[in-house]
């Protein structure tokens, strides 16, 4: 360090004092203050006053045992999902007293009222080999809009008799002469 | 979707209810907003029979809704605020108990720890067998549902409101014809709002039906009248009320309030107003209670003799009647009739007629909250400073050091460190026409929700840790060992099994657990205060 504040001490006063400002220390610090710096460790973080926990009241430790009892029943219920895994320890004498894996209740149909869930998940989980009646509805909306449009310009060409529009109606697809940001030109030109 | 301080938390809640695999789904749905189940599959990465399952525990929990709107698959979203109630569940049921008895208590506790219950559901799990038992439960049953701390559960109060609002507003917006105009917009947002609120008033009216059977004739006499009463409704299904033991927890915390402020018996006094109209205070949107008599105060109050001894008087004896007004006059502070003196009153005292004043009061515990996180982050100089920003509204540098007494040396890094934490703001003044920062007055202020909104954020922070240090304590290795042995049920048959260090272990985490539990419970109220007695708004009236 102390060789480092040499160097930069020579190099400073070769260029001639604090003309060369950037090899100054920051901070204000002279090389002095840097030298007599201590080499030890600082803390981690500095020191706190801690605040002390005072004592539960009675209403208070009430409450939280409630609160804890709470939660313990409902870890043992069938509300707490757990995903049954094989565990490859060596079988054991006291395996017979260990809660086993089975012993987690399960969600029963009959203690849930149906109207409150979508029925499909309730369908689903309770009865996961039931056959899907329903194909995805999305695929024919899709389709249903192409229909619709081709539909809406031969309405349109009847009503219209715009027969310029309707005429070019298979080719304007394929043919790329405008822009495609230009999609009010094309509209209004379709009709 | 929540913010993610908030979503962190609420996926902690569940993971300490429901599970690490819940706790996956939850996590999914607060920091993506709506998903269908397909998404959620991508998303969380587990199999669709455990997420169709975790839906299914907090749809019946209240914690999820679902929506099936046209043309989307069901959407499922988190219910943020069901979600930060479960941490008051305890006192909930304490409330309870404290209300109506032990039988009460049992019957919230059972529907805390279902979700939603019928009444006969309630009794079976309850284990009540005979019949006189089972007709307390029954009273008490009809106690809670009629002082509205049941309320039903309707296939509606599973759809989010924001769902709701929109589906009628677009129902109301296919009924205008033609072009729509802002006018018409608006009428429709209007009218989609006062359908809501129809459906959850007549939502609050179930539960109770009338007894099937009526007496003939026979209107003169008054027994005949008290029979024909409301009966609880069997096939409802019937859940946690927060709002309604809300209010209690508000009650609790502004007599505190007046018991630190004046003494123990301003503080019975006070408690005594409020509950003569606890009847009618059924959310936490009041902004003051009905008007109150001083002698329905007075009856409230059971021991009058006890009064006296908490106000110096020259003469000896005093009369009840006197006492009590002395007393609502300091909570008044009838002394002090300037905007200052009533905002920090409990109370106003006009006409003999009393009103317990929850908004100033709402008002004035948050203010202290600000102030003593201010105190403890920045000091004393630190609160001075908030103080008289907070008094005044906007100043300079210069004026803040001269009018606090402080060097500006001193001013400067506290009004830094303070910006950095939220508690003040700057507001840009400029001088030129370009906002070069050295021809700029930067006014300090204090900005009341960005300071609060901090504070929040920093309480939610900290019950996450509360939270997160309990779960691991729990799985430090002797302690996870120590509980797994106990959770064996010849050693929950037989205590002796355990050694006398494992029951040490065991007796140490079961008091450790129960510290950090009351510091969630106080850390919980510190929250209660900035969240939910916010209703009103927090700005000042100045």
């Amino acid at each position: 360090m102390s060789r480092g504040g040499g160097r930069f001490g020579g190099r400073g006063g070769g260029r001639g004092g604090f003309a060369g400002g950037a090899t100054q220390p920051p901070m204000g610090l002279t090389f002095a203050d840097l030298q007599n710096l201590s080499r030890e460790a600082t803390a981690l973080y500095p020191a706190r006053h801690l605040p002390v926990f005072t004592d539960a009241t009675e209403d208070e430790g009430r409450a939280a045992d409630l609160q804890l009892g709470l939660i313990s029943r409902l870890k043992d219920s069938q509300y707490y999902i757990v995903e049954k895994t094989r565990s490859n320890g060596l079988p054991r004498y006291s395996d017979k007293y260990r809660p086993s894996l089975t012993s987690q209740p399960a969600l029963k149909r009959k203690e849930l009222h149906a109207p409150f869930f979508p029925s499909e998940l309730l369908e689903d989980y309770f009865n996961p080999k039931r056959r899907k009646k329903t194909v995805s509805k999305s695929g024919k909306a899709r389709v249903n809009i192409d229909e619709l449009l081709a539909e809406d310009e031969e309405e349109k060409s009847d009503d219209e008799r715009s027969d310029a529009g309707s005429q070019n109606e298979a080719e304007d697809y394929d043919v790329d002469e405008e822009d495609d940001n230009d999609y009010a030109g094309k509209l209004l030109r379709q009709r | 979707m929540a913010d993610s301080h908030t979503g962190c938390l609420c996926t902690e809640i569940v993971h300490t209810h429901f599970g690490p695999l819940t706790s996956k789904v939850a996590s999914a749905l607060l920091t993506r907003g709506r998903l269908p189940l397909s998404q959620l599959v991508v998303f969380t990465g587990l199999k669709p029979r455990t997420i169709r399952a975790s839906l299914i525990s907090l749809i019946q929990h209240n914690v999820v809704w679902h929506v099936q709107n046209a043309g989307e698959p069901e959407m499922f979203e988190v219910n943020v605020d069901e979600c930060l109630m479960r941490l008051r569940y305890g006192r909930y049921i304490l409330q309870a108990e404290k209300l109506f008895g032990k039988p009460a208590a049992e019957i919230v506790q059972v529907i805390l720890q279902h979700g939603k219950l019928v009444p006969p559901e309630m009794f079976s799990l309850l284990r009540i067998t005979d019949p006189k038992t089972l007709l307390v439960y029954k009273q008490a049953l009809h106690k809670l549902v009629a002082g509205s701390y049941l309320r039903a559960s309707t296939p509606k109060s599973h759809v989010s409101p924001k769902d709701r609002l929109i589906q009628y507003e677009i129902d109301e917006k296919k009924k205008i014809v033609g072009f729509p105009t802002a006018k018409q917009l608006r009428e429709a947002k209007e009218v989609a709002e006062a359908r809501i609120k129809q459906e959850d008033d007549e939502t609050e009216k179930v539960g109770l039906k009338r007894k099937a059977k009526e007496q003939p004739g026979h209107r003169n006499s008054k027994k005949k009248a008290v029979e024909d009463e409301t009966v609880v409704d069997d096939e409802v299904y019937f859940r946690i009320n927060c709002e309604r033991f809300n209010v209690h927890i508000r009650n609790t915390l502004m007599t505190t309030a007046a018991k630190e402020r004046f003494n123990v018996q301003a503080a019975v006094v006070l408690e005594a107003a409020i509950r003569a109209t606890e009847k009618a205070q059924l959310n936490l949107s009041d902004a003051r209670t009905d008007p109150i008599s001083v002698s329905n105060v007075m009856m409230q109050l059971s021991d009058v003799g006890e009064l006296s001894s908490g106000l110096a008087y020259p003469s000896k004896k005093v009369s009840a009647g006197t006492c009590v007004k002395d007393y609502l006059g300091m909570l008044s502070s009838a002394d002090n009739p300037t905007p200052a003196g009533k905002a920090g009153a409990f109370i106003s005292f006009g006409s003999s007629k009393v009103q317990v004043e929850f908004e100033t009061i709402s008002r004035r515990l948050r203010r202290q909250v600000l102030e003593a996180v201010t105190r403890e982050k920045h000091g004393s100089e630190g609160v001075r400073i908030l103080r008289l920003l907070l008094g005044t509204g906007k100043m300079d540098e210069k004026q803040i050091s001269k009018v606090v007494l402080m060097a500006a040396k001193d001013v400067r890094p506290l009004l830094a460190a303070m910006a950095a934490d939220s508690i003040i703001s700057t507001q840009e003044v400029p001088k030129s026409a370009d906002r070069n920062p050295t021809r700029t007055f930067y006014l300090w202020y204090v900005d009341l929700y960005k300071a609060y909104a901090a504070i929040l954020e920093d309480t939610f922070k900290t019950l996450y840790n509360i939270s997160a240090r309990r779960r691991a304590e729990r799985e430090a290795p002797e302690v996870k060992a120590v509980l797994e042995k106990s959770q064996r049920t010849d050693v929950q048959q037989d205590e002796s099994l355990l050694t006398r260090i494992e029951r040490e272990t065991l007796r140490d985490w079961e008091a450790k657990e129960q510290k950090l539990t009351v510091l969630e419970s106080r850390v919980e109220e510190l929250v209660f205060i900035l969240r939910d007695l916010a209703v009103h708004g927090i700005e000042d009236l100045d």
